[in-house]
């Protein structure tokens, strides 16, 4: 059932409003700097979850003459950016004036720094919301031009480099998104006509009068743009640099970033795959050396930054992997797998800003055996290690384990080997690194820590020495946060029903628009 | 209609050599000149296309092309061009190799694309003229912004060839999106115009911290 409503317009225009009174309050009192922006971004996460009520309920919301559109899918990424959003939004409160009080920043970039964070969040429930195939374009772009000055907020060299890398790659890599998205408008126009041959949820009854060989090259120039953009390998050179440069409260919600890009890429390619089902295969392909480059970066990482980051690369593997295989089951996968790592990525970006916070450095080598930890912290990172590498029965676990029953159940055995060693291989990998940072203990590290200082890592990540340690836990409004997610986690784990009320609907959202609507 | 079609081919060829130009001059000032030849000559090849097909929406386009590729633009790249190097870095070619292996790109992949247009056309009369000229200097020009992207070393020419990049997809839009309403357009070279005023700010970032445009000096990261 569609029903013409206002919530989308509200849902992508209240974050908007809250950019701009960032920008307007900023220049008289600094020092407020994020009140606007956290207040727009609870009242859209409120909308968010009233939207989302509807669509579970079944009905499906429209506005603007069918450019915005929200459906099960759409509620399933909007819910996940609100919930992250907000979680990143208030950690960086405190956060950013601790960066203040140890002298990386300045008090009066806070309001920009806010402003631009509202504008992102804008951007991606926007993206999440359209239905016009060159606005998603257009809105996906904005959501790199809206974090590019966010990468590079510190103003350092290394910062810098990896803001125009960002964005250089991105921009390149989304314009062949919007290549491919004119040729699916070309090829769609004289079966649909007019403004209609933009509507997505307009292409799917008119997919097999397309021309083959321009659909292939259409599809695959979505696959290179809007890959690039979700940090699928080998196009996803700009991703750990970007993570490890921009402030850690922010990496928790670029982490957000790329999972629009792979939505749109779920969006558009799925309305192909009964009549091109090769490009599901090349997506599964593409998922699997996405998650294995991954885990074989992640290992040679001494920042932990950078080990999230690649811990993304390989998770958006196991969420491609899944839309690939072209199932309900694959897409319950990874729709579930989408949600999960949304959760946990924001969880334990948000416990590497609590280091940075208590402990000034994300450098494992520098981090190992000093004191200045907290046991929440501990905990939250561990309960996001052990989800995500998969261990039951947390939540990573149950949508991992779906995406291996979808391979296999498809006779991709080959991709399911893969992912179940990859799998065990990122427990062990995140496992390490919290066990290095949380419990080795100080004599046993003394003499490992200066050799390993000196080599094994990178040069991202600015080893200051922590001049600015107040506590070993980090505020309340940081560690709130945290705690909030992690409990999510865990609850969704143990709980799936209520989650599976949301995922369901999203899945049968994709499939309703595969039919033909 | 003969005489349309010889103003199409005349601007068209214009295009691609300002193309050429832009990219390969190691004047960073003449380089930005060449980039704003291009973007006159794209307003002009719109208005040609709007006379011969007819069609009045490209007037609209053409009207947009100036203000921003040809206005907007090339202010900015000016502006930021006062802080930086007079001349660019040079990459690994010298200038007379790069020259030639530029006009080489262009004219190989022009020829690839001129080859292959009933497969690229998405429906058979895109492929006939004047179509199929302007799909193949389209495709052309974004080839050669790739590979502009891909050989230079400095981080302005970077910024140029992604203008080219830009340039090219706005052309092919003529024989593939012709209906495209204006609302998507404002968006698309709104996108284009931030995305090469951000990528400069963070250029001229670079330039102060790092004291040079050369995008290996700069390279600290592994990637």
């Amino acid at each position: 059932m569609e029903s013409n409503s206002v919530l989308p317009w509200l849902i992508i225009g209240v974050p908007a409003l809250a950019a701009g009174a960032e920008v307007l309050l900023g220049r008289k009192r600094p020092q407020s700097a994020g009140l606007a922006a956290i207040a727009g971004v609870t009242i859209t996460l409120g909308l968010v979850l009233v939207l989302a009520g509807r669509v579970v309920q079944g009905e499906k919301l429209i506005a603007w003459n069918g450019q915005l559109y929200a459906d099960g899918l759409s509620a399933l990424v909007t819910l996940v950016i609100g919930v992250a959003g907000l979680a990143a939004t208030v950690f960086s409160y405190r956060y950013l004036r601790n960066d203040v009080a140890a002298g990386k920043t300045v008090a009066e970039r806070l309001p920009f720094y806010f402003s631009l964070d509202a504008l992102f969040i804008c951007t991606m429930l926007w993206a999440t919301l359209t239905n016009n195939l060159i606005m998603l374009y257009v809105v996906v772009e904005a959501t790199t031009l809206a974090s590019a000055l966010l990468v590079t907020f510190y103003w350092k060299r290394e910062s810098l480099e990896a803001g125009f890398k960002y964005l250089l790659l991105c921009t390149v890599g989304i314009t062949f998104a919007l290549l491919g998205c004119v040729l699916i408008y070309a090829a769609a126009s004289p079966h649909v006509g007019g403004h209609q041959a933009m509507l997505i949820t307009a292409l799917a009854p008119v997919v097999d009068k397309f021309p083959r060989e321009l659909t292939i090259l259409a599809l695959a120039f979505l696959v290179v743009g809007f890959g690039t953009k979700a940090g699928l390998v080998p196009f996803h050179a700009w991703l750990p640099d970007a993570y490890s440069q921009a402030p850690v409260s922010f990496s928790a919600l670029l982490s957000i970033g790329i999972k629009v890009a792979a939505y749109a890429l779920a969006r558009v390619l799925t309305i192909f795959y009964p009549e091109y089902s090769t490009i599901g295969l090349l997506v599964v392909v593409l998922g699997m050396v996405t998650m294995l480059s991954g885990i074989v970066f992640a290992f040679a990482q001494d920042d932990l930054k950078r080990m999230l980051a690649f811990s993304s690369v390989r998770q958006i593997g196991y969420v491609m992997m899944g839309l690939g295989l072209g199932s309900s089951l694959g897409y319950f996968g990874a729709l579930y797998h989408f949600l999960n790592h949304a959760l946990l990525k924001a969880m334990l970006f948000l416990c590497t800003g609590a280091l940075v916070y208590t402990s000034g450095t994300t450098l494992i080598s520098q981090l190992r055996g000093r004191k200045e930890k907290g046991a929440l912290t501990a905990i939250c990172f561990f309960t996001g290690a052990l989800a995500i590498g998969g261990m039951p029965p947390l939540n990573g676990f149950w949508s991992k384990f779906t995406i291996f029953i979808a391979t296999a159940q498809a006779g991709l055995w080959w991709a399911t080997g893969v992912a179940v060693f990859t799998s065990l291989l990122t427990l062990a990998c995140l496992v390490r690194a919290g066990y290095l940072v949380f419990l080795e203990r100080e004599e046993a590290t003394g003499e490992e820590t200066a050799a390993t200082a000196g080599h094994g890592g990178c040069t991202s990540s600015s080893p200051e020495p922590a001049q600015h340690h107040p506590a070993a836990e980090p505020p309340w409004s940081m560690l709130g946060m945290m705690l909030a997610l992690a409990a999510a986690c865990i609850l969704i784990g143990l709980l799936p029903g209520p989650v599976n009320r949301l995922i369901a609907p999203a899945v049968q959202s994709i499939m309703y628009i595969v039919a033909g609507g | 209609m003969f005489e349309h079609s010889s103003v199409l081919q005349g601007l068209s060829l214009a295009l691609v050599a300002t193309s050429l130009t832009a990219l390969e001059i190691r004047q960073l000032k003449y380089a930005v000149m060449a980039y704003f030849a291009q973007a006159l000559l794209l307003a002009a090849l719109l208005i040609a296309y709007a006379a011969l097909l007819p069609n009045h929406t490209l007037y609209l386009w053409s009207a947009t092309v100036l203000v921003t590729k040809a206005g907007i633009i090339p202010l900015l790249l000016w502006h930021y061009l006062k802080r930086m190097p007079a001349t660019e870095t040079p990459n690994a070619l010298g200038f007379g190799l790069s020259l030639l292996t530029g006009a080489a790109v262009l004219a190989g992949f022009f020829r690839l694309v001129d080859g292959h247009m009933s497969w690229l056309a998405p429906f058979p009369e895109i492929a006939g003229e004047p179509y199929g000229t302007n799909l193949s200097v389209a495709f052309t020009i974004l080839a050669f912004g790739l590979y502009g992207l891909l050989s230079r070393r400095d981080a302005l020419k970077a910024v140029i060839g992604v203008c080219l990049i830009e340039n090219a997809v706005h052309l092919s839009l003529v024989s593939l999106a012709l209906s495209l309403p204006e609302t998507a357009m404002i968006g698309v070279v709104t996108d284009v115009v931030l995305s090469v005023w951000i990528l400069l700010i963070i250029v001229a970032g670079i330039h102060e911290k790092v004291g040079s445009t050369d995008m290996r000096e700069m390279a600290k990261l592994w990637g």
